[in-house]
């Protein structure tokens, strides 16, 4: 009873959201890649990096803008390097994506440490806090009213799945992308340049790693550490799977993948399983969708 | 006697063959190491323009990070001792990414490894080479269960296997973490740790003054193993051919499903292996890892570095050692972070894998050698 209580609560339904905000960037950087036919295993590393930057650049500009513009430009940075590795120098981009991987796991202790002298997490340069956007009177309407108080990210990711729509559908180079990873061969026939069409999509996708990447550092907590990202740009990638490349449909996945994030967090209060096995839910959540969604691909054939 | 000394001789002459006249095939080899070590240079050089940049006592750290890892005996020890975890991690990957696996469960299973060759040497009643053959052989046990999973999934159902790995090494850490905690934790330690491991247990110390460990004889001996396995054996074999080209190993009636299976569990048991070898040669003699260690993510650096041949692992293993030796002497000894070390081989990685780097030069030099042979 205390357990279908706390689903219900709207308590619940806030930490939800706040847990699907990042894995929802994350899906939505990995949906823009796939469409381009790329493998994207970087948006980890660059929601990394982002959320490093943009915590910092928001504590010494005392600006929350600040702060998520530079984790978008610290995304698209890190989407052109890997454009540049597999593009200019022809690294396999999986194999590029794991070694970016690695530099960001470095390169933020190494930073961190070069600008504050430690190597645990930012407490020492807290950064500023994303603003609650709360809308008069709709935000009084009861359960469903709390999703008019959320967190800025929390609008701007919803826009952000509606302009995935209608860029894909409505726009020049919304097409050429698809029909880039749809058929590069073709593509190149028609006159498309591709490395040039899959440049541009590793910077949206890099824009909306860094969108990610903030949310965690600047709303999530309020400090950057080294391994708070955990597997979310992982769990986004398995997201946009189960989504098929749709948005509304990647959006539900991310959410669902949240509910379950939060699930493990809240359950260790109201239930007596111990805490290390409810945080392996996330992850055997994740598996169990990705079997669920090939053999659903199997059936379909 | 003479046979030996035939034997030699052949080589030598093979050896100087190869230098002397190269063939098309060793002259791409020389290219191929020659392009690393002009990575590994590019990627220094960029180091220490970072260091200039960013840190007070540039020559410092400089000369910390390149030479004093070879300064006296003991640091010089420490480098064998950090290369040993690297030749596990980086022989498992090699045998992955030769069947075209990107699989990163080294990560996990070098925890659960760890974990479990510990609980083993620590409860065990048996002696001491027992105990510890048997510490080893539990932990390979587990991981090939837990390798088997992603494995099984790729080839069955065609799920994405480093996806799989990703989620499952974290799995593989609070299930871990879950047992060491709840059943298995020495309050006494003042740590999240096992109680010690008893010293007939562990391996002994090779050599006295230093910390370094009977365990880097293990790693040699499965460098070998896995030299003859992928290059003399039938499913090594099956293993290269499914790699190269899948499609033509399904054409030719090789079973491509269960190389894929079998490579994964390999290289998850070898992983394994390593945790174990680490945690029973540590100096500390207790398992403590509370986060997952890295190693999966340092051999396929490894990999990368030796040409996913584990003959070659030991000495690309030797050489991240190096690096990562003189990386925390840097952070004793100046004001830089020893994570430096990993935007080094993130560079490294980057452009040895990169096929456009130098293909130019590469194109030239094979096409004379070619011209060479019309003449001759």
């Amino acid at each position: 009873m205390k357990l279908l209580e706390m689903i219900f609560s709207e308590e619940f339904l806030t930490t939800s959201i706040q847990l699907t905000l990042p894995i929802l960037f994350a899906a939505l950087a990995a949906l823009v890649s796939n469409k381009a036919g790329i493998l994207n295993i970087n948006i980890e590393g660059s929601m990394t990096v982002s959320a490093l930057i943009g915590a910092l650049i928001s504590f010494y500009t005392k600006s929350y803008l600040l702060g998520i513009l530079a984790g978008i430009i610290t995304g698209i940075l890190m989407g052109m390097l890997l454009s540049y590795c597999s593009h200019k120098l022809k690294t396999d981009s999986a194999l590029a994506g794991i070694a970016l991987n690695i530099f960001a796991s470095g390169f933020v202790i190494f930073l961190m440490y070069a600008i504050l002298g430690t190597k645990g997490d930012t407490t020492a340069a807290p950064s500023m806090q994303i603003p609650y956007l709360k809308i008069p009177f709709l935000k009084d309407i009861p359960y469903i009213g709390v999703l008019f108080e959320q967190n800025l990210l929390f609008y701007v990711a919803i826009i952000c799945v509606v302009l995935v729509l209608l860029f894909f559908n409505k726009t020049k180079l919304g097409l050429h992308i698809k029909s880039v990873g749809y058929n590069a061969e073709a593509a190149r026939s028609v006159g498309i340049n591709v490395n040039k069409v899959q440049f541009f999509a590793l910077i949206i996708a890099g824009a909306f790693s860094g969108l990610g990447g903030v949310f965690l550092s600047m709303s999530y907590l309020s400090t950057f550490n080294s391994g708070m990202v955990a597997g979310r740009g992982f769990i986004g990638i398995a997201a946009e799977a189960m989504g098929a490349g749709k948005p509304f449909l990647t959006l539900l996945f991310s959410f669902i993948f949240g509910m379950v994030s939060s699930f493990s967090i809240s359950a260790q209060t109201a239930l007596s399983i111990p805490y290390e096995l409810l945080n392996t839910l996330p992850y055997l959540m994740t598996i169990i969708a990705l079997i669920l969604y090939s053999i659903n691909k199997r059936k379909k054939r | 006697m003479s046979k030996i000394k035939n034997l030699c001789l052949s080589l030598f002459e093979k050896v100087k063959k190869a230098i002397v006249n190269p063939s098309r095939k060793q002259k791409s080899t020389y290219f191929d190491l020659l392009r690393t070590l002009l990575a590994v240079v590019i990627a220094l050089i960029i180091t220490c323009v970072i260091l200039i940049f960013t840190s007070d006592q540039p020559l410092i750290a400089i000369k910390s990070l390149l030479i004093s890892p070879f300064e006296n005996k003991f640091w010089r020890s420490e480098i064998l001792r950090a290369m040993v975890p690297l030749i596990f991690a980086g022989v498992a990957a090699s045998i992955m990414i030769r069947c075209g696996q990107f699989n990163m469960i080294g990560e996990g299973s070098f925890y659960i490894g760890g974990l479990v060759g510990a609980l083993v040497a620590i409860y065990i009643k048996a002696s001491p080479i027992v105990a510890i053959l048997l510490a080893l052989l539990a932990s390979m046990i587990v991981t090939a269960l837990f390798g088997a999973i992603p494995a099984v999934l790729k080839a069955k159902l065609k799920v994405n296997e480093f996806v799989i790995s990703l989620m499952l090494n974290f799995i593989m850490l609070w299930i871990g973490m879950f047992f060491l905690q709840t059943y298995f934790r020495d309050e006494a330690s003042g740590d999240i740790a096992t109680y010690l491991i008893p010293e007939a247990n562990r391996f002994k110390i090779l050599i006295s003054g230093t910390y370094l460990s009977t365990n880097i004889l293990v790693a040699i001996f499965v460098v070998i193993i896995a030299g003859i396995f992928l290059y003399k054996t039938k499913y090594g074999y099956t293993i290269r051919i499914t790699g190269d080209n899948q499609n033509f190993a399904k054409a030719s009636g090789i079973s491509a499903v269960s190389a894929i299976i079998y490579s994964q569990i390999i290289g998850s048991v070898i992983a394994g292996l390593g945790g174990a070898c680490e945690i029973l040669g540590s100096m500390d003699g207790r398992f403590s890892w509370k986060t997952l260690p890295g190693f999966g993510f340092d051999g396929f650096i490894v990999a990368i570095l030796a040409a996913n041949n584990p003959i070659l692992v030991p000495l690309a293993a030797l050489f991240l050692a190096y690096l990562r030796t003189g990386a925390s002497l840097m952070s004793l000894r100046s004001d830089v972070a020893s994570e430096l070390v990993q935007v080094i081989q993130a560079i490294i990685i980057i452009v040895v894998a990169g096929q456009a780097f130098m293909a130019r030069y590469k194109n030239k030099i094979l096409n004379n050698i070619k011209k060479d042979g019309e003449v001759k």
